[in-house]
């Protein structure tokens, strides 16, 4: 099905319809097929394709997020190579937190791909570069930009990407798996290793696309989610009571992460093609119909987040149905493949609910508490203030958001 | 009369997203040759409101519980 450019668009906004919307089997993500087809690094890859060849597809790439692997890596790892990488950035001096939370975030990203990399800044700063030009090609469909310079520009970090780390990975694996060694748990291992079967029938080209959605998918939405979480804090009373209490409380850092998720998605808008005629919310939906379901304002559904849903509220009780996260993650077939690792098990009940001991709080929130024991301290002076990314008309992403590491707790600006 | 549950998965929805294994481990598993949820035995007496959370919980609704009474 594809539709064509005089197709009607039905937009949703309400909660309980937009979750209907999503789990619908009926509604594909080819919106418009053109603009991640040609020259999009998205063609092809699982989370824009439909049906079965998707579901067997999610089948195996989802034993790529199993609890345990999840668990050890967050438990184990994560803080120690979050810390290594913040002992890098010097104290007192303005950093952008956006480029901070990507390379804090991209050697998960890159493990679970498949790509090997070096824990220096420079080449965690040359990977994060490619996920924001990686994150515009996604976004194609809101770029307020010509299309075609985001698609050539996507082309062109591909090809360096290509050459830069994704040929030597795949040579380092397919030598691994020649020789009988244990599979790797990634990404890159995986596709190889089902490469010949007659679903998938996977090349290096579509492996490379794969692998790259990965990399800005692990790293782009954790990224901007704790920039906006930084900036959601500033409006709150007591701002530094709040970074002091996530520094030491991993629990209300992911109820923070969770509440940023909510009013703030990173992709305000998901956007679906009927590919057979189905209904929604009780409206009769022909095939070729485009549908927008609105997270942002699904996501303050007073009926599930209560009367004050527009606030931000990081301790705000939740009935065990709704998660705190909203719809940010979607939901149905193509829910986020990478939902627990970013953020963790969803958050429902009262912010004094002891967590199980095996819950997952996520890797976002982990970086949030981290930062928070640096005593971040955002930056407003001349022209060092917040920019949003103005590529795109989603509104949640930022370009720019500059701060500062102190030795000790500061008050913030407007604080 | 004896209540009793019964729970099924629908294999051709199922994406192994785990969820249920998440909210109901003593119910669900995920076939690691099939990615598949199954049930497992003794599922029925996890109870209904766990069963009925783990099949909320499934993004795709491929788990279906069903009270019966013998």
């Amino acid at each position: 099905m594809t539709a064509n450019s005089d197709a009607p668009t039905v937009r949703f906004e309400q909660f309980d319809d937009v979750l209907e919307a999503l789990r619908n089997p009926d509604l594909s993500r080819a919106f418009d097929k053109r603009s991640f087809a040609e020259g999009n690094h998205r063609a092809g890859i699982v989370s824009v394709i439909h049906g079965r060849e998707h579901r067997d597809r999610r089948r195996i790439e989802n034993t790529l997020f199993r609890r345990e692997m999840v668990v050890a890596y967050e438990q184990e790892r994560f803080p120690e190579v979050v810390e290594e990488i913040l002992d890098q950035f010097p104290e007192d001096t303005v950093l952008d937190l956006l480029k901070v939370a990507g390379v804090l975030s991209i050697p998960l990203a890159c493990r679970r791909a498949g790509i090997d990399h070096d824990n220096d800044l420079d080449t965690l700063h040359r990977l994060f570069e490619f996920v924001l030009t990686f994150a515009q090609g996604s976004a194609i469909l809101d770029v307020v930009v010509d299309p075609q310079q985001v698609r050539d520009r996507v082309t062109a970090a591909l090809d360096e990407f290509g050459t830069g780390f994704f040929d030597t990975s795949k040579a380092r694996r397919v030598q691994e798996l020649a020789e009988g060694a244990d599979p790797r748990q990634d990404l890159v291992t995986l596709m190889l290793h089902h490469r010949d079967d007659p679903r998938f029938l996977f090349d290096d080209a579509q492996i490379l696309r794969e692998v790259a959605i990965y990399v800005q998918g692990g790293s782009h939405t954790s990224a901007q989610t704790l920039v906006n979480a930084v900036d959601l804090m500033r409006g709150f009373a007591a701002p530094e009571e709040l970074l002091a209490s996530v520094a030491d409380d991993r629990s209300l850092a992911q109820r923070v992460i969770h509440e940023t998720l909510r009013l703030r998605p990173t992709t305000p808008e998901i956007k679906r093609l009927v590919e057979a005629d189905t209904q929604v919310g009780g409206v009769s939906l022909a095939a070729g119909t485009r549908v927008v379901l609105d997270v942002r304002v699904a996501n303050r559904d007073r009926d599930r987040f209560g009367a004050d849903a527009e606030r931000f509220d990081p301790r705000r009780s939740m009935d065990g149905d709704t998660p705190l996260w909203g719809l940010s993650f979607g939901g149905g077939h193509h829910i986020c493949i990478g939902r627990s690792t970013a953020g963790g098990f969803p958050v429902t009940g009262d912010a004094d609910d002891e967590p199980s001991p095996q819950h997952l709080f996520g890797l976002a929130a982990q970086m949030l508490s981290s930062v928070a024991g640096r005593n971040l301290v955002p930056v407003q002076e001349g022209t060092e203030v917040p920019q949003l990314d103005d590529q795109t008309d989603r509104g949640t992403r930022w370009r720019r958001y500059p701060v500062r590491f102190r030795r000790s707790p500061e008050p913030w600006p407007g604080g | 009369m004896n209540q009793h549950v019964k729970v099924t998965v629908d294999d051709d929805r199922c994406m192994g997203n785990e969820e249920c294994h998440r909210l109901a481990p003593e119910a669900f598993e995920i076939d690691p040759d099939t990615g598949i949820a199954t049930v497992l035995p003794g599922a029925g007496e996890v109870g209904l409101d766990r069963l009925s959370t783990a099949a909320a919980g499934c993004p795709v609704a491929a788990i279906t519980v069903q009270e019966f009474e013998s």
